[in-house]
């Protein structure tokens, strides 16, 4: 076993340099060119029925950004930069809307989680809590992963911000991975599983609540608007919930074993002098320093603000948002004297920003043009959801293409604004009913969790440096699909029994 | 004398009223084929429900500067019947039959305009862009049942963006009012209201560009595909030949 130091700092914005494996290399020298064809191919070829030339220049900008992103032929964040220009020069968005995109709440929403999860760990507090469920849980990896999971499932009905569960979380995974030997730059697959089932954990049990995300409750509404039917909390979450349990416990157990197998020597903690010397480092910090408490009571006064949201303006006569919430803690933390944090203490990772406002404005372009919506419809229409098929056969393609949705759609409100009115269509046009379609492909909304785009959380986490995109795209589709399998099968048994399905 | 004139007024309006109120429009078809030259042919559809029987009716005609090229009722041309009128500044077609007519009958009207799209005006704007709108209103007190507008651009342009709609598309709506499809060769766009009562419109305001696109982006990314793959040849040759490209952020160190 090699045994080394606990890295109890981050440092996100350096990005980590390392050899690529021979595989990788290949997809990266192919990736290029295939760019560029995809590229050639949708934005030369006749424009298709139905689509404006703003929605074909957005569709082929971001197929390129898409392929790019994915075998990393040149960094994420230049292909990033790439796109912004692309839509810019083949207008498939105008230049004040894609640079516009900097200044989008969910930028800000980072900059400023970052800053917060900054303090964690400059006042150290991440170090005892990271040592604390090591000691607790660490004994092996599978029950340091399985931790993680309920601690996800625990969080998911208290705190329906996503980012927030991420930056409370993400500064004690990067000391467990770190004492399980992966950093950035240097992780192993203990990492990639360990940051791979907590994003999969924040957005799948989402969807266990109707008030896990905003997009549930946008696609109740229309449910109720245009279905009639009425879905209340717990048809909500005994509908869903135990399918998420399912497949999180699946990917669980898949993962380590088969996905990403881990080491055996990565199995155990890889800290010289092993427990003893984690019990000791504990033991040394002593009790709660000042700074420490300062930490915790500015995180838990912003997780407060998050998590009140509805009844702010009944309070304060005005919703303090997820964004201004965290930009009071940033404020506090900022002051001298009583603060916790100067400047260069803040770990910012700017090229994840960078990255992440390209993504946003591909998926942004893809949505404002109408190209996403023509996707949409063409897609029911490829696979034939005009002729005359079973509910099964409905379901099956429905629950399937609404899971996939995601790698296409950045937004899951917007998502959910075009996809559950037309399939609520599609089963009135079939003469189903509607919550027998519409409700279980609502489920699937949250499950963002095949590229480091689809979603904040993700983002964040993919910031760490311990897992690539390419691991993201192979262990997001296997358990999108395993989730679609469940999907199935419950559509036959348990939501049959609850009566969602007929 | 004031209150005469708006006694007069009143009484007339009462008499056009009672007129039109004897006709229904249940559904006005339009379309406008925008041709190169700027000239466009418009085509309505009229469904026409008549109460009591009529010797004539009237149907807005929406733009000025008009011309008609052919009438017909239920495909019997009546053009010579036909004219143009203005009532309270907007054209109206006015029919007259030689007949009264009852029940459910349908118009055909074909007219153009020489100088409809002014292409000076519409642009170009950046990226070659042009700006222009079609706008239809019912300026006549009785209610359109079903009012749909389609837009035909000339062959090789197609639309670039939607800019503004009658109704209008909000950004919560499921889907966007206006539907494109291409009628032959040639890109489209419709739009409806249903009931458009008066003063109601509906219409279609669209940036609209060439379709021919440059191929000279076909050899520039052949070109950078050779390149890259020239330059980046190690990748696949020797491992140890260069150091990799410094693309990574994940995990797997040296």
């Amino acid at each position: 076993m090699n045994a080394q130091e606990i890295n109890f700092d981050t440092n996100l914005n350096v990005i980590a340099q390392r050899e690529s494996s021979r595989g990788e290399n290949l997809t990266k020298y192919i990736g290029f060119p295939l760019g560029i064809i995809f590229f050639l191919i949708l934005y030369l070829m006749p424009t298709p029925d139905g689509l404006t030339l703003e929605a074909q220049a957005a569709i082929a900008s971001f197929a390129l950004a898409l392929t790019w992103w994915v075998t990393e032929p040149i960094p994420t964040y230049a292909t990033s930069l790439l796109l912004m220009g692309l839509l810019t020069f083949f207008n498939g968005w105008t230049e004040d809307k894609v640079l516009g995109v900097f200044g989008l709440e969910v930028i800000w929403l980072n900059i400023l989680a970052f800053i917060l999860s900054s303090t964690l760990v400059k006042s150290q507090l991440a170090k005892r809590f990271a040592l604390w469920i090591g000691l607790r849980f660490g004994h092996s990896s599978y029950t340091i992963l399985g931790a993680f999971i309920v601690l996800q499932l625990f969080l998911a009905p208290f705190i329906p911000a996503t980012t927030a569960r991420t930056v409370m979380v993400l500064p004690v995974m990067l000391v467990i991975s770190s004492i399980y030997g992966s950093t950035s730059g240097n992780g192993n697959n203990f990492g990639v599983n360990l940051f791979m089932q907590n994003l999969q954990g924040i957005s799948i049990f989402s969807s266990g609540f109707i008030t896990g995300s905003t997009c549930n409750i946008v696609a109740a509404a229309f449910i109720f608007e245009m279905g009639n039917e009425k879905v209340y909390y717990s048809d909500w979450m005994f509908g869903m919930l135990p399918i998420t349990i399912i497949v999180m416990a699946i990917s669980w157990w898949l993962g380590p074993k088969y996905l990403f197998p881990i080491k055996k020597e990565d199995q155990q903690p890889k800290v010289k002098g092993g427990f003893e010397v984690m019990r000791k480092m504990l033991d040394e910090m002593g009790g709660f320093t000042l700074a420490e408490g300062k930490s915790a009571g500015v995180f838990l006064s912003v997780l407060f603000l998050w998590a009140t949201d509805r009844f702010h303006v009944g309070w304060f006569g005005f919703e303090i948002s997820a964004v201004m919430a965290a930009l009071l803690g940033v404020v506090f933390v900022f002051l001298p004297k009583i603060g916790l944090l100067k400047w260069n203490d803040a770990d910012i990772p700017w090229h994840v920003m960078i990255f992440s406002a390209g993504a946003y404005s591909g998926g942004l372009a893809l949505f404002d043009s109408g190209a996403a919506r023509w996707l949409v419809g063409s897609v029911f229409d490829m696979v034939g959801l005009g002729a005359d098929l079973s509910f099964w056969t409905v379901y099956i393609i429905i629950i399937a293409f609404s899971m996939y949705a995601h790698l296409f759609f950045t937004s899951k409100t917007m998502r959910s604004i075009v996809m559950i009115p037309i399939i609520i269509a599609i089963a009135q046009q079939f003469g189903f009913d509607p919550v027998s379609l519409a409700l279980p492909a609502a489920f699937t909304l949250t499950w963002v969790i095949t590229l480091p785009t689809n979603a904040k959380p993700n983002l964040i986490l993919y910031s760490a440096g311990q897992f690539s995109i390419s691991d993201n795209l192979k262990y997001g589709l296997t358990v999108s699909t395993i989730g679609v399998v469940v999907m199935v099968i419950a559509g036959f048994t348990w939501f049959r029994f609850l009566g969602i399905t007929p | 004398m004031k209150y005469i004139s708006m006694v007069k007024t009143l009484f007339g309006l009462s008499i056009f009223s009672s007129l039109l109120l004897a006709q229904q429009i249940d559904v006005f078809e339009q379309t406008v084929s925008i041709s190169e030259d700027g000239s466009a042919q418009f085509t309505y559809q009229v469904n026409l429900s008549v109460i009591d029987s009529v010797r004539s009716v009237q149907i807005p005609a929406g733009y000025e500067n008009m011309e008609i090229t052919s009438v017909s009722l239920d495909d019997v041309d009546i053009t010579h019947q036909t004219a143009i009128t203005i009532d309270r500044s907007s054209p109206i077609f006015v029919i007259n039959f030689s007949k009264p007519i009852s029940g459910e009958h349908t118009i055909g009207i074909i007219t153009e305009i020489h100088e409809f799209l002014d292409w000076s005006a519409a642009g170009p704007e950046e990226f070659k862009t042009y700006n222009w709108e079609v706008h239809y209103t019912n300026t006549l007190p009785a209610s359109i049942g079903q009012c749909d507008l389609t837009v035909i651009l000339p062959q090789g342009w197609n639309f670039h963006r939607i800019t503004g709609s009658d109704p209008e598309f909000k950004k919560k709506q499921p889907k966007p009012p206006y539907i494109f499809a291409k009628v032959g060769d040639r890109a489209s766009v419709s739009i409806s209201r249903s009931p458009m009562e008066y003063m109601q419109s509906v219409g279609i305001e669209f940036a609209f560009k060439n379709e021919q696109k440059p191929n000279v982006l076909i050899w520039v990314g052949i070109l950078l595909g050779i390149l890259y793959l020239y330059n980046f040849r190690h990748l696949v040759l020797r491992r140890d030949a260069e150091s990799t490209i410094d693309t990574i952020n994940d995990k797997e160190s040296k």
